[in-house]
C-alpha cells in the first residue's frame, strides 16, 4: 500500500502538464505501485465559483474505473458567498477533505474565515490540505503569484483546531519557522510530505526527522506537476529510514485518518 | 520484506546498475578557503555508492565573490586536486576559473590540465557572452577541454544573479564559437527550463545538464523531444535523489536513457591523459 497526498487532476494555467485527467493521474500513480491518491481538480482553483470544479471533479470520478483508489478534495475558498454550505455540501457528495488555496483566492491562512473553514472541516470529519506552492519559484511563469503560504499561517491555523487531519504539502518542512513546529507537534494529526526534500548531500530527510519524528511524515508527489520517481529514490537510497519507517510514511501514518483510506 | 513499491524501484534502478553512470555536474565545498570540507566529498562518495554512480565531474566555484582572486581560484581547484587523488577512479576535475583575471585564469587552466582535470567550469562573475569570456573560450578550444557554464533563467529575484547566463547569452557564444564545447549548467535547476531549451535548439555545440532539484515532469522527454539524448548530460549539482529519479520517470526509450547516463557525446573527453 502506498498513500500518496497530493495529486491532481485537471487543467494548470501556466504550462502544459504530462497529463490533465483523473484517468491519466491514477495511471502514472499505479505504475509506480501507488494505490491511493488524495487528488484535487486544478479547474476549481481557478474557477470564480470553486464548486463547479469541485463538482465536475465527481461528474470525473463517476466515470474513474481504475484500481488506484482515489481520496477526492474539494477545493474550497473561504472568500466567495456561500463557503460554508460549499463545505457542508462537499462533506455530503463524499469528498474525503478539502484544500484551501489562500495563494490564488487573496487571503491569508490566519484570516478568521480560513480560520472558520478548518473548524468546520474538523466538525465534519474533512482533512484538510494546503500546499505551500505548487510550481517551483524559480521558474514560475510571470502571470502566476509568487506568494507562497508560510509556516505561521498555517501554524495559526492549526493552534485553532485540534479536530481535522492536516496534510501540509509542497514545503521543506524543517524550514518552515519555529511556530508550525510547536503547533505541529502539539497533535497527532498533522502531516508533511517530503515532496520539496531533498536527501544525501544537504541531509534533508534527517532534519525532518527531527523536527517532527518519522510518524508525522507522508509520501507525496504533486503528479502530474512533477514526476514520481525522485520520491522513492530519496525514500530508498538515502538510508535515512529503517524498514517500519518507510512503512509509517508511505502510508501507515495516514492509513485510516483520511475518509476512505 | 519489500513491499510492491520497493520492488517496482528496485527493478527500475537496473538502469543505473547496469549502465555506466558518469555525473557531469556536482561540487566538493570549502569548510575555509583552500581547505576541503570533508563531509561534502564523504556525502557525495555515499550519494555515489547508493546510486551506482561510476564517475563525478567535481568542481569548487566560488559562488560568492563577484571579484574572485586569481589566489582564491587556485585554492578551490588545489581543493578539487586532492580530492581527486585520494579516489581518482570516482572523481575527475573541473577547473574553476574567473575570466576576469585573463592571464592567471589561462595560466590555471594550464596547471589544472596539466593535473588531469577535464573541462572548465564558471558561474556568474561574468555573463557567458561577455568579451571577457572570449580567451578562456579559444583555450578550451585549442585544449579540447569542455565549459561547464553556471546558467539559468530566473523568473523569481533575477536580481539575485545579475550576470548568470541564459539562453540567448549562450547562442551569441555558440554562434561566435561553433567548435568550442560548451555544457548549459542545470536546465532543471536555473529557473524557466522552456526558456533556456528553446534556445539551446539550434545551438548543436551546446549540451545540457539535467542536474539541480527541479523534477518538473515532462522536462527531460521536452529535452530529447527537442534536442535529443545525445547533447544531454546526466548531472546532479547536488540533487541526488532529483537526478536520478527523473531519469528512471522520463517517458523516453530506455536506449535515450544510457545515451544520457553515459554522456556518449562527451565520452571522448574522459579519456584523454
Amino acid at each position: 500500500m502506498v498513500i500518496d497526498s497530493c495529486t491532481y487532476t485537471g487543467h494548470w494555467p501556466f504550462r502544459k502538464l504530462s497529463c490533465e485527467t483523473l484517468a491519466q493521474t491514477a495511471a502514472r500513480a499505479e505504475k509506480a505501485k501507488i494505490t491511493h491518491i488524495v487528488c484535487t481538480n486544478l479547474n476549481a482553483i481557478f474557477y470564480i465559483d470553486a464548486m463547479e470544479g469541485n463538482r465536475e471533479f465527481l461528474d470525473e470520478l463517476k466515470n474513474y474505473y481504475g484500481k488506484v483508489t482515489v481520496l477526492p478534495f474539494a477545493v474550497i475558498n473561504p472568500t466567495y458567498i456561500e463557503w460554508e454550505r460549499d463545505i457542508q455540501e462537499c462533506a455530503e457528495l463524499g469528498f474525503s477533505g478539502i484544500q484551501l488555496t489562500p495563494q490564488y483566492h487573496g487571503y491569508t491562512l490566519n484570516d478568521s474565515r480560513a480560520i472558520k473553514a478548518y473548524q468546520m472541516a474538523g466538525d465534519l470529519g474533512l482533512t484538510v490540505k494546503v500546499d505551500v506552492g505548487f510550481e517551483n519559484i524559480r521558474q514560475r511563469s510571470q502571470m502566476d503569484t509568487f506568494a507562497d503560504v508560510s509556516g505561521d499561517e498555517i501554524a495559526a491555523m492549526l493552534s485553532a483546531s485540534s479536530k481535522p487531519t492536516t496534510i501540509v504539502s509542497t514545503g521543506y518542512p524543517a524550514g518552515m519557522g519555529s511556530a508550525i513546529i510547536d503547533a505541529a507537534n502539539k497533535r497527532d494529526n498533522v502531516f508533511f510530505n517530503l515532496i520539496y526534500v531533498d536527501s544525501f548531500t544537504g541531509r534533508q530527510l534527517e532534519d525532518c526527522i527531527r523536527a517532527y519524528t518519522a510518524k508525522r511524515l507522508c509520501f507525496g508527489t504533486v503528479s502530474p506537476f512533477r514526476y514520481i520517481e525522485p520520491q522513492y529514490v530519496k525514500l530508498f537510497c538515502s538510508g535515512a529510514f529503517d524498514s517500519d519507517g518507510l512503512e509509517d510514511i508511505l502510508y501507515k501514518n495516514l492509513q485510516g485518518k483520511i475518509k476512505g483510506c | 520484506m519489500k513491499t510492491e513499491a520497493q520492488q517496482y524501484f528496485e527493478d527500475e534502478m537496473h538502469l543505473f546498475r547496469d549502465n555506466p553512470v558518469i555525473n557531469w555536474h556536482e561540487h566538493v565545498w570549502e569548510s575555509k578557503p583552500g581547505v576541503l570540507n570533508e563531509s561534502t566529498l564523504q556525502n557525495l562518495l555515499f550519494a555515489g555508492k547508493q546510486t551506482h554512480t561510476d564517475l563525478f565531474m567535481i568542481s569548487c566555484p566560488i559562488t560568492n565573490d563577484q571579484f574572485c582572486t586569481p589566489e582564491r581560484f587556485r585554492l578551490a581547484n588545489n581543493v578539487v586536486l586532492g580530492a581527486v587523488k585520494r579516489y581518482p577512479k570516482r572523481l575527475r576535475g573541473m577547473c574553476f576559473v574567473n575570466p576576469g583575471y585573463t592571464k592567471e585564469a589561462l595560466e590555471e587552466i594550464d596547471r589544472c590540465r596539466a593535473n588531469g582535470f577535464v573541462g572548465v567550469k564558471m558561474y556568474h562573475q561574468y555573463r557567458m557572452d561577455d568579451p571577457v569570456q572570449f580567451p578562456i573560450i579559444e583555450k578550451c578550444i585549442k585544449l579540447d577541454m569542455p565549459i561547464l557554464m553556471h546558467a539559468g533563467k530566473l523568473t523569481y529575484q533575477p536580481e539575485s544573479q545579475p550576470r548568470i547566463s541564459h539562453g540567448e547569452y549562450f547562442a551569441h557564444v555558440a554562434k561566435r564559437y561553433p567548435e568550442a564545447n560548451l555544457i548549459m549548467a542545470h536546465i532543471t535547476g536555473g529557473g524557466d527550463w522552456h526558456w533556456q531549451l528553446k534556445g539551446m535548439e539550434k545551438c548543436p555545440n551546446v549540451v545540457l545538464d539535467i542536474s539541480g532539484s527541479v523534477i518538473d515532469s515532462p522536462v527531460v522527454e521536452e529535452c530529447v523531444a527537442r534536442i535529443g539524448a545525445s547533447r544531454i548530460l546526466y548531472g546532479t549539482d547536488g540533487s541526488t535523489s532529483s537526478g536520478v529519479g527523473k531519469v528512471l520517470a522520463a517517458n523516453i526509450s530506455e536506449k535515450d536513457k544510457k545515451t544520457i547516463l553515459a554522456g556518449t557525446k562527451y565520452r571522448h573527453f574522459l579519456e584523454k591523459e
